[in-house]
């Protein structure tokens, strides 16, 4: 696991978008899509955005398929159960099965809702480097508490995850294979607090290294940089497009 | 002509919680100038010395002076951490920033450095120890030794007057530690270096302080106390190759022959007091 996403590497002017107009552009898109638009004309165009943005960022067509398919193998599932389960008008049977207009509709809106998330996700966030976001959470007022405890868990956690590997592979080396059974249970359960315990020291070890150079409770930035008028535009457009469609959304199911 | 006294350890006593005394009234002394080598059998409290030094630890008993001041309150906690910055035993420790210049940053950043300021205190870090247009590069792809120097880069840009280096020589190879040694001795200040690797110890340093059993078991002259070989083998280390060769130390010049030192460095209870070198 790197710390910088797979994405934020790019000379796009998303590449270079400021990281307040990001997370405000990406929150209020994910906002609206997830929780008001429910129209599938409106869902469309909103994957319709956010394919575009996708698109503008230029990422590699390979690492956004991976990225996709994580996301839509959760979404078939839903296709394998919800149409048949849902209540509703039959469109098909199948014996004693009937599939059903309303969860094959809910299926859709759920794909169209997924996709045009994950892809604004990445357009807008994947494409910045966690310290920058970092900062600019701080910027729009979040609590430096929690910005800190963000940054420094994405920060550790493939130091974690590494730890957790050696931890595994030192039990695997003396012959530890997991099973269905009370010592399996047992070696994982000792695997996981010696984790928890190693974990813990590091991170003591991490913010005593910090206190060392000066460290009170916030990451100090140099230079903060003021919102251009293009940060605005892009981030206004987007919130603008969110809001309307929101509005059709509305106007449409009423 | 009295040289300045930095770091002063006044009657020390240290335990965790519930454990048997790391220290026991200990006392210590580090001057401007000095290099001074800490060395001592694992678990002899080499580690928690420079914490409390630098008021990660608080002693139970005893004072710890730092640059004149107490070691209390966060007032002076935070003035003695600008002036003694500490090397940890782990660089990944030291290292949590994405990039090697944000990690160099972080302490200029805190001491309230504007931007240019920032920018010129990375810079003349990050050139000090060889690694200069590492900027950029990610923090957790270096190598070991790589690590190594900008974790010392990070504590270089704080401008400290004492360098507290735990370990610094641990997992590097034969090159990179080389390369090391060469680095602390164009490092003109203050030093304190705690380390299992004896010929580290005797290239870098020319004051060692053995540490055992809650107690400084003695202070002298580098080669003095190394080439102690039943002293050594009593606290479960060994005399450095290079002595046992007749290879000359990089600080045998300071030593006068040994004269009005031959085999004084032993101290049943340590007074703080030691010939001052420099």
């Amino acid at each position: 696991m790197r710390l910088e996403s797979d994405f934020s590497r790019g000379e796009t002017p998303l590449h270079h978008l400021d990281g307040r107009a990001r997370l405000v552009a990406a929150g209020v898109f994910a906002l609206v899509v997830a929780v008001f638009l429910k129209e599938t004309s409106t869902l469309t165009a909103a994957l319709a955005l956010a394919a575009l943005l996708a698109a503008l960022s230029r990422p590699s067509p390979m690492r956004l398929l991976r990225r996709m398919a994580a996301v839509n193998v959760f979404v078939l599932f839903l296709w394998l159960v919800l149409p048949w389960s849902t209540p509703g008008e039959a469109v098909w049977r199948l014996g004693p099965f009937s599939l059903r207009e309303e969860g094959i509709l809910l299926c859709a809106a759920v794909t169209l809702k997924c996709n045009a998330i994950l892809l604004a996700m990445i357009a807008l966030l994947a494409t910045c480097e966690l310290h920058e976001l970092a900062a600019a959470m701080r910027r729009l007022g979040m609590p430096a508490r929690l910005v800190v405890i963000t940054f420094l868990c994405a920060r550790y956690l493939h130091l974690i995850w590494e730890e957790g590997r050696r931890v595994r592979q030192a039990a695997e080396l003396r012959g530890f294979v997991p099973r269905t059974s009370p010592a399996t249970y047992r070696t994982s359960a000792g695997l996981v607090g010696s984790l928890l315990v190693r974990s813990h020291e590091r991170a003591a070890r991490v913010y005593r290294a910090m206190l060392c150079r000066g460290f009170s409770g916030s990451f100090p930035r140099a230079g903060a940089r003021p919102l251009r008028v293009r940060d605005v535009l892009i981030s206004g457009g987007i919130v603008a497009f969110a809001i309307t469609s929101g509005a059709i959304d509305w106007l449409l199911r009423n | 002509m009295a040289v300045e006294e930095l770091i002063r350890l006044e009657s020390v006593s240290f335990a965790y919680g519930g454990r048997s005394p790391l220290f026991r009234e200990i006392n210590m002394v580090v001057r401007a100038g000095d290099r001074l080598g800490l060395v001592g059998p694992n678990g002899s409290g080499k580690t928690s010395l420079m914490h409390l030094i630098v008021g990660l630890l608080a002693p139970a008993a005893g004072r710890v002076r730092a640059l004149g001041l107490e070691l209390a309150g966060e007032v002076n906690l935070r003035k003695v951490r600008r002036r003694v910055g500490l090397l940890f035993q782990d660089a990944d420790d030291q290292l949590f920033n994405p990039t090697v210049g944000e990690d160099v940053a972080f302490g200029p950043l805190n001491l309230g450095l504007d931007h240019d300021a920032v920018g010129e205190a990375v810079d003349r870090a990050l050139s000090a120890v060889g690694m200069a247009g590492f900027g950029e590069r990610l923090s957790h792809d270096l190598s070991g030794g790589e690590k190594r120097l900008a974790a010392l880069a990070t504590v270089l840009a704080m401008d400290p007057e004492v360098l507290l280096l735990d370990e610094p020589s641990a997992g590097l190879d034969p090159r990179a530690r080389r390369e090391l040694v060469a680095l602390l001795g164009r490092i003109e200040r203050t030093q304190v270096v705690s380390s299992h690797d004896m010929e580290f110890v005797r290239a870098t340093c020319d004051r060692v302080v053995l540490l055992d059993g809650g107690s400084i078991i003695a202070d002298g002259r580098t080669d003095e106390v190394l080439g102690d070989s039943e002293l050594m083998l009593e606290h479960g280390l060994e005399v450095p190759y290079s002595i046992d060769a007749g290879v000359h130390g990089p600080h045998d010049h300071h030593h006068g022959a040994g004269v009005g030192h031959g085999h004084g460095h032993r101290r049943g209870h340590d007074t703080g007091e030691h010939a001052a070198v420099k």
